[in-house]
């Protein structure tokens, strides 16, 4: 097929049937894991791919030719997150990220204000889903020593080791970094009450 | 011959033949480096490492005694993937000088091919990102309209090919964007690269290579440095379908160090000559042409649905309702599981480590300050937030039951009868670095993974193919997802669809 039949071919309207066929059941798909659909070979040319300016007939394609808009969100939305003090606290003390701060705030809320738009979907009689792979037996390892002795090159990615510890400093003191916004709303929550 | 342009396949014929030899292929993919070194598609090049490999493959030609399919071919992996030996950074200060005492199992796999490691490749940092962008080792650009001279061959159409103004370049996608540039500069043939929620057919998609992300438990996850446990995969590049597939064949398989890998039998996959689309059925979910999806890329995922059906296939509308949910489950699985993860990073084991010395709690939190960025640490707080015990069932358990609702979608699809799905990878062609970076990392990536995201949500195979190019000389690109496990027939459709439409091939002056 030459070029100049196969640019006529792309611009002619899209072949369609009028009665557009319902899904036909009689369409089977094995669904073997790893098998390779044999070929029979086609004497189908390469063609040369032209992207022009011409308009599609888009009623006629299978692709939607505007864009899928969700219906506006239910009356009823969630408030926007308050962040409050003992929040940002008690979550510095889970992260440990040095991110009590302004920007950090704001970051946060805006993942809250993201994440508030799932908790209205009706998830009624669904089950989490954790893995994919939930529908089989995923193998265990033997509880045997396949790979030891590796101490020293274990000992050797760490900055500061002592003998053949890791070494921490003491972990029964409390963090507080005084410059830290949380400091500061402390401060301003004691000026507060005054 | 074209030789850092050409298959794997060709090239192996090559050195097979004797033509050329695996010392010459390695030195041409690391003359290579020097030309698109501004480009940074490498954190790390292994030059002297890639060198001594090269030799040994060349040794193992001159007597016959290949060791696999990939035999002295220069190969990138992304930094995420611990190789030993040599750094590996995440992209991140905190591992900026870590070098892992162990090999990732797909890297063990790569080198015991034959693989020549040219480089680790840059990334987002710790794969948080779409643009590769957020990397602590610099930023990436894309070869397209990069300044750098190239011409595209295989086409009569005349694309503009020169440098942006104003000294503004194209994005590469992320976050595997050094992996899909090291592939379509030609340092590398094949790339490894990693995929939570696009980051292998994003950059792919923008940098006009295929990029493939495997069926979640094909391809282990042994060393690769975790993110998002449930929904990580290791990713592949290539220039052409059938690398890809060679790539596969060598890194697909059970491990016994990762559980959450499965058996399977890709060890001698070999894609047809010429796939045909007899008896397939095409599924294109409404859902997908989202908001802000510009026209080329309507029109030529119009046009390739078209031609497969012309070609035989049966294509149909199908609807995919939980589509749009997609993203926001994602920001809170991702985000929950990166708080978890990321326990790990204290600076104690291995890492940076700042060095005060009043309470472990300060050592911790200061080390984590200077050694994660605000992308990683924002999540971890956000992480945290939603598995506090008062919002658990609200936000986590919600959203894993949103991502059975995702992952039920599919299933539906698939037992109508559709074998195939065809969307766009990415709403758009590449950006400009410009815009891009009006927008900040979350929301960002918000918009570019809406088509990506849910097949790992799924964790259903899915591949990017590019399949033409738009006014402004940037690739467009297409995906296609298959039932889990059905990664050989995906692999052979995308084929289909690259000996079609004859994408041009850039060439490097």
């Amino acid at each position: 097929m030459n070029v100049a039949s196969r640019r006529l071919a792309l611009c002619r309207p899209l072949r369609r049937f009028p009665d557009c066929p319902a899904t036909p059941a009689a369409t089977t798909t094995t669904t073997t894991t790893t098998t390779v659909r044999r070929v029979t070979t086609t004497t189908q040319p390469l063609c040369m791919w032209f992207f022009r300016s011409h308009t599609v007939t888009g009623c006629e394609s299978k692709v939607p030719q505007e864009p899928h808009v969700v219906p506006t969100p239910p009356p009823k939305a969630p408030p926007k997150p308050q962040v409050d003090l003992r929040l940002v606290q008690l979550l510095e003390k889970l992260s440990l990220v040095d991110f009590a701060n302004k920007e950090g705030i704001e970051r946060l809320e805006a993942a809250i204000g993201m994440a508030d738009q799932l908790i209205q979907v009706d998830t009624a009689g669904v089950e989490p889903l954790i893995t994919v792979l939930e529908d089989r037996s995923l193998p265990l390892a033997e509880d045997e020593v396949l790979h030891g002795s590796q101490k020293e090159e274990l000992l050797a990615c760490a900055h500061t080791t002592l003998d053949d510890y890791f070494v921490v400093p003491p972990g029964n003191i409390t963090y507080e970094e005084e410059r830290s916004y949380h400091a500061s709303l402390k401060q301003q929550h004691q000026e507060e009450e005054e | 011959m074209n030789l850092l342009g050409a298959s794997v396949g060709e090239v192996r014929a090559g050195l097979v033949q004797k033509v050329v030899s695996a010392v010459e292929v390695c030195e041409a993919a690391l003359k290579r480096q020097a030309v698109v070194a501004s480009l940074r598609p490498f954190i790390t090049p292994t030059q002297d490492t890639a060198r001594e490999a090269a030799q040994r493959a060349h040794c193992r030609y001159e007597e016959g005694k290949l060791v696999g399919a990939l035999d002295g071919i220069p190969v990138a992996i992304k930094d995420n993937f611990c190789t030993q030996g040599i750094l590996t950074t995440c992209g991140s200060n905190m591992l900026r000088h870590y070098i892992p005492p162990y090999s990732a199992t797909v890297v063990e796999r790569l080198l015991g091919a034959g693989a020549v490691l040219v480089g680790k490749t840059n990334l987002d940092e710790f794969g948080m990102g779409s643009g590769t962008i957020d990397s602590s080792f610099g930023q990436s650009r894309n070869i397209y309209r990069s300044g750098i001279e190239y011409e595209l061959t295989g086409t009569e159409e005349k694309y503009p090919t020169s440098g942006l103004e104003h000294d503004d370049w194209v994005v590469t996608g992320g976050s595997s964007g050094g992996s899909a540039l090291s592939v379509a500069t030609g340092t590398a043939f094949v790339a490894l690269g990693s995929d939570t929620g696009g980051s292998v057919r994003n950059p792919s998609s923008y940098c006009g290579v295929v990029g493939f992300k495997p069926s979640y438990g094909l391809v282990p996850r042994w060393g690769l440095v975790s993110l998002v446990n449930s929904m990580d995969v290791p990713g592949l590049f290539g220039r052409h379908v059938d690398d890809v597939a060679t790539l596969l064949s060598v890194v697909a398989g059970q491990d016994p160090m990762d559980s959450t890998s499965v058996w399977s039998d890709f060890k001698t996959l070999q894609l047809p000559p010429v796939p045909s689309l007899e008896g397939v059925v095409v599924g294109v979910p409404r859902e997908y042409h989202q908001p802000g999806t510009s026209g080329e890329v309507v029109e030529a995922w119009t046009k390739v649905a078209d031609l497969m059906e012309d070609a035989g296939a049966k294509v149909r509308e199908v609807s995919m309702p939980h589509t749009e949910l997609s993203i926001i489950c994602y920001a809170i699985l991702n985000t929950c599981e990166v708080a978890s993860n990321f326990t790990r990073y204290t600076g104690v084991g291995y890492g940076h480590r700042e060095t005060v010395g009043q309470s472990m709690e300060a050592l911790y939190a200061l080390t984590r300050r200077a050694g994660l960025n605000e992308v990683v640490r924002g999540r971890v707080l956000a992480g945290n937030y939603f598995l506090l015990k008062e919002n658990r069932k609200k936000y986590f358990e919600q959203a894993l039951k949103v991502r059975r609702l995702i992952w039920q979608d599919f299933q539906e699809v698939w037992r109508s009868g559709v074998s195939l799905l065809l969307t766009p990878t990415t709403l758009t062609p590449a950006h400009r670095h410009s815009t891009f970076s009006l927008l900040d990392n979350r929301t960002q990536t918000a918009k570019q993974d809406v088509c990506t995201q849910s097949a790992n949500m799924a964790g259903v195979g899915a591949v990017s193919v590019p399949v033409g190019m738009n006014g402004d000389g940037l690739p467009l690109a297409l995906q296609l997802m298959a039932p889990w496990g059905q990664d050989a027939a995906l692999l052979a459709a995308a084929k289909w669809i690259e000996q079609r439409v004859s994408f041009p091939r850039l060439r490097i002056l």
